[in-house]
């Protein structure tokens, strides 16, 4: 059983925490910038409304997980606070921020910072949409470079399923580099009826996946796979895979025909 | 040094041994980083995303300065920024011969890119005194392949045919994956990647003063063609280049004739009409084209002597003064193609560091005559606003695309072929005709006016008869290249004195960039078992404007309900037989053989009958009139050259009802692309509606050559045939020639139609 907290002590962080909510209600310049760090909620609010709060020690405050949710509304409604950028960004990537005040600024964001929030594990899984929303929405008018880029950094599944088949090659190639991108998604991309041939021929060539099951598979169905390179992998198929395919309205009738033949040959 | 064997894994001609376009790039990238005199580049990437290369071979000086040996032959290109004759002579002293060697445009000619290893290897390890000559005097550009899509496209098919029935047979596909064999005719146009990437860093870069671009051709006649090329010349080519291209290609056969290689032929075959082929030619280099004799891709062949076949100029069994030497028959093989391939090369990089005075000289006169005005020249081309052979916004979705971007194409195309063009930002006067603000204006006397005039001005080919009165003397390829006409545009050449208008220079617009894709009605391509380029063509326009497409093939149309997938089935230009028999037995696996057959028109029968509608384009119209049992004939199928022939040509077209949806955004006269294409009449009304015909005869030749011009004139052009609930399309021309002809893709765009309009 502990000991009762002594009369003193607790008088005395009374009059701490009180000279810490004085400092934050009345309180400026480095002063207030001090108090970002406080452990007390009461005084965390008080400092957010106290409008000398300067924006830098705000964004510092902001980029705390673990503050109260109507703190956050609480910025995200004080019209001087939000109206600036850097602010809601802040506001978007705090996991605790509500969703329904994140998804008012989603559409105001920029597209590497829509990527950033994306990719942020603890965010509201309606606002990770709705950023990836805002980013396929954008992606067909951003520039070769910065698909590129994005193709590189980003974590998304819909957005890489997107850029897998950019009209632009390097984009794709970019894209089947991500470390993010799964065997599942480019077999996706490989199966939307709109890829690009050179996406179906990246696939085909790269180490990485050209040697995966599913994928050669869905080379195989792809409309634009040169028929030597269906051959081969024809060639290298069990029966099973080649039965599978040879039922597959999606694989060229010819190719069909010529599994057909190639299961009479291996029975 | 590496040689090709220690990254290949082969000796380049090996009997069936290919590598593929990774290893050729790692190949070039091990000898640029172990050698002084290679320095390799990534120019650009390919339709499938393949990097493009080129290596740039030259002595350890040179490569020291390449900046100031570009900026001379810029210069050198432009006399306009040479302020004396005492500069230009200077420049003409400081200049080193600049020498592109393209390799590998058509990609089942599989010698070429192999060659250009051994040729790269021999130039970076070779200390003879020739070589040290060629590398002193030259700057040498290598282009290991003007298609690596197809190297590795080639390679996939051939090494699966080996020890089969079909070893060495050509690919059952285009090996670009749009436009084929034609990625060869695409210099004025540049449609596709490859050929833009290759202008734009390369020729546009070094201008040089001689492009060998390695070729193979047939089997049964001469070893190796270089000019000089067949007449005719076209007009626009400078004759200081006709006559380099004669000394250098007359060199190269001496020097393999002296060595004892046989089958060397001149002034054969080729001609040199079309800028599709020779983009230097209208910029101030000299193209010396080699062509090797084939084996089946890598796989050797025996050419008996009763084999051998004459060609276009020579009797290949005997000699003649432009066929010394003739081959006597024998063995074959990927060796020999590479060994003449590499040993006309060196000639041709000898040649031209010997001739380095001759060959600047004549550069350096090239630019300054363009930009010196002539009596009986153009001063000028003027190009409307607006196109005028397309009429208010009506149409498909694609149709309207076509419209919107075919004045920044054919302004593209010029631009990117060095040429100035001026946008008048007021309306100005000329010679008493006034023209409106936005006027394109290309003064003729600048350094590539006369790449703009062929472009510009309608083609006359020389009436070529084997005897007076006599069939015609077929010429290599087509016999126009108006494209501001196929772009919808009439230039209008200004032969007097104007003052230039001021206004912006036209800088490249980027419209090549392919559309995103617009709900047209559910469209099939039948893809042919023969491979067929117009297929690709046409694959290639939906796609640049966005109509979306499934491409099916033999096996799918016999299995039958087409209708459940398609509105609409586009069969692109093909012959009968093509489509009926399709590709032969044991040219493929057996799968992959065969055509539609009665079971496939059939087929293609009742996807009309149940209300879907049949697109065929100009000899697939023939396939169609018989197998669908159509109330028209071809009134041109047996009618001999003597009386009728047109090998590729714009005429004239009349769009005659104008309330057909096909005729929809187009000038009721308009031009067409024709080319071996039928001539239709109509044997029943029933049905039937004409929406255009040919012009009349005195209108029909509108560039280049045609014969017989009554046989084709008022003849319907396209037919819309009702069969049970569908329709069946005959266009007796190619409505989308090249991706070039814009001026008639809306009339195939509103045909295939929109979704809503299904």
């Amino acid at each position: 059983m502990s000991e009762p907290p002594d009369e003193g002590v607790v008088a005395g962080a009374r009059e701490d925490l009180a000279r810490r909510m004085l400092v934050a209600v009345r309180g400026s310049g480095e002063d207030l910038g001090d108090l970002v760090h406080d452990g007390s909620e009461d005084v965390l609010r008080a400092l957010a409304a106290n409008p000398g709060l300067d924006e830098d020690d705000l964004l510092q405050l902001l980029a705390r997980r673990d503050l109260p949710v109507d703190l956050l509304r609480q910025v995200a409604t004080d019209v001087k606070r939000s109206g600036s950028y850097r602010v809601r960004l802040a506001l978007l990537r705090n996991p605790a921020t509500p969703a329904s005040v994140s998804l008012r600024f989603v559409s105001q964001l920029h597209l590497f910072d829509l990527v950033a929030v994306s990719m942020i594990p603890a965010i509201p899984r309606e606002v990770k949409t709705a950023a990836e929303g805002a980013v396929l929405a954008q992606v067909r008018q951003v520039p070769l470079g910065a698909r590129v880029s994005l193709a590189r950094r980003t974590g998304s599944e819909a957005i890489l399923l997107r850029l897998l088949v950019d009209h632009e090659a390097r984009v794709v190639e970019a894209a089947l580099a991500n470390p993010r991108v799964t065997e599942a998604t480019v077999a996706r991309a490989l199966r939307d009826p709109m890829a690009p041939p050179h996406t179906v021929d990246q696939v085909a060539r790269s180490s990485r996946w050209s040697v995966r099951r599913d994928i050669r598979i869905a080379i195989v169905r792809n409309r634009h796979t040169p028929t030597g390179r269906a051959l081969q992998l024809v060639s290298t198929m069990t029966r099973d895979e080649l039965r599978m395919l040879s039922r597959d309205s999606a694989v060229p009738a010819q190719i069909r025909s010529y599994i057909v033949a190639t299961m009479g040959k291996k029975s | 040094m590496p040689a090709p064997r220690d990254v290949l894994g082969f000796d380049p001609g090996d009997d069936r041994k290919l590598a593929d376009w990774a290893t050729i790039g790692r190949y070039f990238e091990r000898l640029a980083a172990t050698s002084d005199r290679v320095r390799l580049e990534t120019i650009g990437e390919t339709t499938l995303g393949r990097p493009m290369l080129v290596a740039t071979v030259s002595s350890p000086a040179n490569l020291a300065r390449l900046d100031r040996i570009r900026e001379v032959q810029r210069r050198l290109a432009d006399p306009r920024t040479i302020a004396s004759e005492t500069e230009a002579r200077a420049l003409e002293a400081e200049a080193v011969a600049v020498v592109l060697v393209t390799y590998g445009i058509h990609s089942s000619e599989v010698g070429a890119t192999l060659a250009s290893t051994v040729m790269a290897h021999r130039l970076a390890t070779d200390d003879s005194a020739a070589t040290r000559e060629i590398l002193d005097k030259s700057v040498v550009l290598l282009v290991p392949s003007l298609n690596p899509d197809g190297v590795d496209i080639v390679k996939m098919w051939y090494d699966a045919s080996i020890g089969t029935a079909w070893e060495g047979e050509q690919p059952v596909e285009l090996y670009h994956h749009f436009v084929g064999h034609d990625n060869n005719r695409d210099w004025y146009a540049f449609t596709q990647a490859e050929t833009r990437a290759v202008v734009d860093r390369v020729h546009n870069v070094w201008r040089p003063h001689v492009v060998n671009d390695v070729h193979q051709m047939g089997a049964t006649g001469a070893r190796l063609f270089v000019p000089p090329y067949l007449d005719p010349i076209e007009p626009n080519v400078p004759p200081e280049i006709v006559a380099g291209g004669n000394m250098i290609g007359q060199a190269v056969a001496q020097r393999l004739t002296n060595a004892g290689m046989r089958g060397v032929v001149t002034d054969a075959i080729f001609d040199a009409w079309t800028p599709a082929r020779a983009y230097s030619h209208y910029h101030g280099g000299i193209r010396i084209l080699t062509e090797t004799a084939s084996a089946r891709i890598a796989t050797p062949i025996v050419i008996a002597p009763e084999r051998l076949r004459a060609g276009r100029g020579y009797e290949a069994k005997s000699a003649s003064g432009n066929y010394p030497a003739p081959w006597p028959g024998g063995d074959w093989r990927l060796r020999d193609i590479v060994a003449y391939m590499t040993a006309s090369t060196y000639a041709i990089l000898l040649t031209s560091a010997r001739q380095r005075d001759t060959l600047v000289a004549g550069f350096a006169r090239v630019g300054r005559e363009a930009v010196t005005p002539r009596a009986g020249e153009p001063n000028a081309f003027l190009i409307p606003p607006e196109p005028v052979l397309f009429l208010g916004d009506k149409g498909a979705a694609a149709s309207r695309r076509v419209r919107d971007s075919a004045r920044a194409t054919l302004l593209d195309a010029l631009v990117r072929g060095g040429v100035e063009v001026r946008i008048a930002s007021a309306p100005f006067v000329v010679a008493g005709a006034s023209h409106p603000a936005g006027t394109a204006v290309v003064n003729f006397h600048q350094p590539y006016g006369a790449f703009a005039k062929a472009l510009l001005e309608r083609q006359t080919y020389p009436d070529l008869r084997q005897f007076e009165g006599g069939p015609p003397i077929p010429p290599y390829d087509v016999t126009a290249h108006t494209l501001s006409l196929l772009s919808g545009f009439e230039a209008v050449r200004v032969d007097a004195e104007f003052a230039m208008p001021p206004g912006p220079a036209w800088t490249l617009s980027g419209t090549t960039q392919p559309s995103q894709a617009v709900g047209a009605a559910r469209v099939g391509l039948y893809r042919g078992a023969t491979a067929p380029m117009d297929e690709g063509w046409t694959r290639w326009c939906l796609t640049r404007f966005g109509v979306e497409w499934t491409r099916f093939d033999d096996a799918r149309v016999r299995a039958g309900d087409l209708r459940r997938d398609f509105d609409t089935i586009v069969v692109a230009d093909m012959s009968a037989a093509e489509l009926t028999a399709g590709r032969l037995a044991n040219t493929a696996p057996s799968a992959l053989t065969g055509g539609l057959g009665r079971e496939g028109a059939d087929a293609l029968g009742k996807f009309v009958d149940d209300g879907g509608t049949v697109i065929c384009l100009n000899g697939s119209a023939n396939w169609a009139i018989d197998a669908l049992d159509l109330p028209v004939r071809n009134v041109l199928a047996d009618v001999p050259q003597t009386t009728f022939y047109c090998p590729g040509a714009i005429v004239g077209l009349d769009v005659v009802d104008l309330d057909h949806r096909i005729a929809a955004g187009v000038n009721p006269r308009t031009i067409a692309w024709f080319e071996d294409g039928p001539g239709f009449e109509v044997i029943s009304d029933k049905g039937v509606r004409v929406v255009a015909r040919f012009a009349e005869a005195d209108r029909l030749r509108v560039s280049g050559w045609l014969l017989g011009a009554e046989k084709l004139a008022s003849r319907p052009a396209i037919v819309d045939i009702e069969r049970g609930r569908g329709h069946v399309i005959l266009f007796a021309f190619r409505p989308q020639y090249r991706g070039q002809s814009l001026a008639t893709m809306p009339l195939f765009f509103n045909a295939i139609g929109d979704r809503a309009t299904k």
